[in-house]
């Protein structure tokens, strides 16, 4: 605690709490669910770059302003008391030490309530400006409008759909975050009118966020992803989560509804005459056969309309089948060419720390999924190690975040799952990590477990710690305002 | 936690390759907890430095840094008392006592068996082999003397002194050209293919033996292999468990396997390792890869190794006769390259060479190095008492 309070004392706190606000994406609840973990202020790592907008130009002036008003009336009030009212000094010197002390906790709460009355009086009405703004035009867009939502897999989907429609058709889709209603309004904003499909990628954390999204975008086309525990300490519940993603079902008519049946809780809530999508086809109008993957790729057969296909693909895992060919049967229902969309699949590259492989000094095969973060994910990702034939497989990871309640259940399924699957496992420091090694021990796992304090930490040493033919996979990163 | 001091540098014709390899393996050390690396740096002018500059590569990469490290960092010394203790010189001096000691020095002075010496001597463990294997490896024609009582067969060879060249050349040169040519003249007690000329036509002979003798008072000159397949081994453990690593065939663009092959041409067999510069696993048969992973081990008993050794051996691919060409008991970078590809990462070779030198320093301790006996009560000699005279 002394730790604490005494690296919060520096100079430089205030640029470091505006940074975690920014990093917070300024989710104010976050924001002091990290300041309440963080344990030393000046051991922070900037990871990201941080952004000098308008906002974060306020904001540290303002923090700057207050930490230095702040000292100036603790010091003048110390000086007044002693002076002046002639306190003894064993009120005056508490007085003091605790004002100082203080100074973290004061900064930190005002910009809370800044951040936060800035969002009410400025952001929120120019962000409604903007959205009906976006709204109006999208309403005018003559182009087939597809969105992409789910708790996984919504981004490496979006940019399947992306590459099996842009070689037939004018097609854009949304970038990075822009999956809130202000992203996707900016993303609107900046067509030209004559695009023939938009994709858009919506991102839910709480509910009514995807009917929000729908009320601004109106699709006609909407992909379910799959359903699981991911952001479920927003939710607070899983019904909570099913109910948020499936109000999309009164934008869309049930046929164009597609769903990943592989996911069960997208399959048990899905309407009838919805368009179901597993790694075995596509609700009888499509049947995929003989899937295989490996560090090259994935491929299969599919047959559509009694014509056989290959699918060939970068992507890593059988689980990308599905999307696979999933985007695949949409393209055609839009009137593309399937070898067309089959050539421009076959090119497509990994999207970046998605499964991305890449090659090592020593040999060994790196493969980044720092990005997914989410239980199914990590059990795709899991069972893909352990079908390879490499000689030896390690899985690192830091665990997952926003799990609430299913914490512990969740990261312990997957040391047991690790443990079957793995020959090393190194653990990545974070609160969730003792559940996966409980797992592992309890399954007697019988290979090696590694730590290190931080990721960047594991990686300076990675190279020391492989050999050729060995596959080393990157499991999820923790934002630093989880750590 | 064991405190391992790290030794590289020194002054041999192999210095920057010391480096290399000892920056490479407190590279490996510094990704286990288990230990506290300490880099004992040894200047070509003989100075001893130990900073943590010292562990990056970087600081030997500019020159005016490692000059500013020499010119301004206090020295260091060891002390022999209670095992080993690293000394800073200065008025207040720091003391660091060493549990495990990693030789890394290349060449004479280090690899010869000197430093092991001086090790055994403060009775601490070390990595690798002992004073005996290691001098026995530096001398070329020792090594084959050795070795052929275990049966290891070598390419016939003669071998004379700088005394004897001086006195008897005429002689000399008639027993080189008992040999078949090509020849190879090397200098008996240098490594990394220093001073090695290969030599097709009697003419060029001694051109060869001159330039070998401006490096070592000991020249040997050997028979070249025909139908030459080149190749490399290495062992690791303490006799009797032994494994070996995946047999590689160098790449080679001159004559030979030269120093610049060994350390400069795309990054160095030995230093890279990569598929341009040699080939993991060599392209010869299972039988042939078994023979010479079997030499190997029997090398390494036959010269009393301990740790690691890498043997190059000659084959004849015709006649599939192999020959030992050469045994280095400090290979360069630890050929973690091959290890890697063998299926042992760095730090886990390299922690199993502070394991097997713990052992070892464990299993010297049965033997008795000292005892009490009568043979001062009857010794004559110093200077007399008055009262004795």
């Amino acid at each position: 605690m002394l730790i604490k309070f005494l690296s919060g004392l520096y100079p430089n706190i205030p640029f470091k709490l505006v940074y975690m606000l920014q990093a917070s994406e300024y989710n104010r609840i976050s924001f002091l669910e990290w300041f309440k973990r963080c344990k030393n202020f000046q051991s922070l790592n900037q990871r990201k770059q941080f952004k000098y907008t308008l906002k974060t130009k306020i904001l540290l002036a303002t923090t700057y302003f207050l930490y230095i008003f702040w000292l100036l009336l603790i010091f003048f009030n110390t000086w007044n008391f002693y002076q002046i009212q002639k306190y003894p000094l064993a009120l005056i010197i508490p007085y003091l030490v605790a004002g100082i002390f203080l100074t973290p906790i004061f900064l930190t709460y005002s910009l809370v309530i800044i951040s936060w009355l800035g969002y009410q009086l400025i952001q929120k009405p120019q962000e409604k400006k903007i959205t009906q703004q976006a709204k109006l035009k999208l309403s005018h867009h003559p182009a087939t409008k597809i969105a992409i939502l789910g708790s996984y897999g919504k981004t490496t989907f979006k940019e399947i759909l992306q590459t099996s429609l842009a070689g037939s058709k004018k097609t854009r889709s949304t970038h990075g975050n822009q999956n809130t209603p202000l992203g996707i309004s900016h993303f609107v904003n900046s067509l030209t009118g004559d695009e023939e499909v938009l994709i858009f990628e919506f991102g839910e954390y709480y509910p009514g966020d995807i009917k929000q999204l729908a009320e601004i975008v109106r699709p006609n086309i909407a992909v379910i992803t799959g359903i699981n525990e991911a952001h479920l300490a927003k939710f607070k519940n899983l019904e909570a989560t099913v109910n948020t993603i499936f109000e999309i079902q009164s934008f869309v008519d049930p046929e164009n509804l597609y769903i990943n049946g592989d996911s069960p809780l997208a399959k048990q809530h899905s309407p009838q005459n919805s368009t179901l999508y597993t790694q075995q086809g596509i609700s009888n109008k499509l049947v995929i056969q003989n899937p295989t993957s490996n560090l090259e790729g994935t491929n299969a057969q599919i047959i559509f309309n009694n014509n056989s296909f290959t699918l060939k693909s970068k992507l890593l895992g059988i689980h990308q089948i599905a999307p696979l060919s999933c985007a695949f049967f949409i393209a055609l229902k839009l009137n593309c060419q399937p070898h067309k969309v089959l050539d421009d699949l076959l090119v497509m590259s990994v999207p970046k720390h998605r499964m991305e492989p890449k090659k090592l000094n020593s040999g060994a095969t790196l493969i980044d999924d720092s990005y997914n973060g989410n239980p199914t994910g990590a059990q795709a990702a899991i069972e893909f190690l352990g079908n390879l034939t490499e000689t030896k497989k390690t899985y690192v990871t830091p665990g997952l975040v926003e799990l609430g309640k299913q914490t512990q259940t969740i990261h312990e399924e997957i040391g047991k799952k690790l443990a079957k699957n793995v020959d090393r496992v190194v653990l990545i420091e974070s609160p969730a990590i003792q559940y996966i090694e409980k797992g592992l021990n309890d399954s007697h796992f019988t290979g090696s477990i590694l730590h290190f304090p931080s990721m960047i930490e594991f990686l300076k040493h990675l190279e020391n710690l492989t050999i050729a033919n060995e596959v080393i996979l990157i499991q999820n990163d923790w934002p630093e305002s989880y750590l | 936690m064991k405190n391992v001091l790290v030794i590289f540098g020194g002054r041999s014709a192999e210095h920057d390759v010391s480096i290399i390899t000892g920056i490479s393996i407190i590279s490996a050390l510094s990704s286990l907890n288990e230990y506290s690396v300490h880099p004992l740096y040894i200047a070509k002018n003989g100075g001893w430095y130990s900073s943590e500059k010292l562990k990056q590569m970087e600081t030997y990469q500019n020159q005016s840094e490692i000059e500013s490290i020499l010119k301004n960092e206090k020295t260091w010394s060891l002390d022999f008392k209670n095992g080993l203790t690293l000394t800073q010189s200065g008025l207040f001096k720091k003391h660091l006592e060493i549990s495990v000691a990693f030789p890394a020095m290349h060449g004479t002075n280090g690899e010869d068996g000197s430093l092991m010496g001086l090790l055994r001597f403060a009775n601490i463990p070390f990595v690798g082999c002992d004073l005996e294997a290691s001098s026995i490896a530096m001398d070329k024609v020792l090594t084959k003397q050795v070795t052929a009582q275990y049966g290891l067969k070598s390419t016939p060879y003669t071998h004379f002194t700088d005394i004897d060249w001086s006195q008897n050349q005429q002689t000399i040169l008639e027993q080189i050209n008992k040999l078949k040519y090509p020849l190879f003249v090397k200098p008996v007690h240098l490594g990394s293919s220093i001073g090695i000329t290969k030599v097709i036509e009697p003419n060029k002979l001694t051109q060869a033996l001159e330039v070998a003798l401006h490096f070592d008072n000991k020249i040997i000159v050997e028979e070249a292999v025909p139908n030459l397949i080149e190749v490399t081994c290495l062992v690791l453990g303490n006799p009797p468990a032994l494994t070996t690593s995946l047999v590689e065939a160098p790449k080679w663009h001159a004559d030979f396997l030269n120093f610049e092959d060994k350390y400069i041409h795309k990054g160095g067999s030995i230093t890279k390792g990569s598929s341009e510069t040699t080939i993991i696993p060599a392209p010869i048969d299972d039988e042939l890869t078994k023979q010479v992973q079997e030499l190997t081990k029997r090398t390494f008993t036959s010269i009393g190794g301990n740790g690691l050794i890498r043997c190059d051996f000659l084959i004849n691919s015709e006649t599939r006769e192999i020959y030992l060409n050469e045994i280095n008991t400090l290979p360069g970078t630890l050929y973690i390259h091959n290890w890697k590809k063998s299926g042992i990462s760095s730090s886990e070779l390299i922690d199993r060479l502070i394991k097997l030198a713990l052992e070892q320093h464990e299993n010297n301790k049965k033997y008795t190095y000292t005892f009490n006996s009568s043979v001062l009560q009857t010794a004559q000699g110093g200077s007399k008492k008055l009262s004795q005279i």
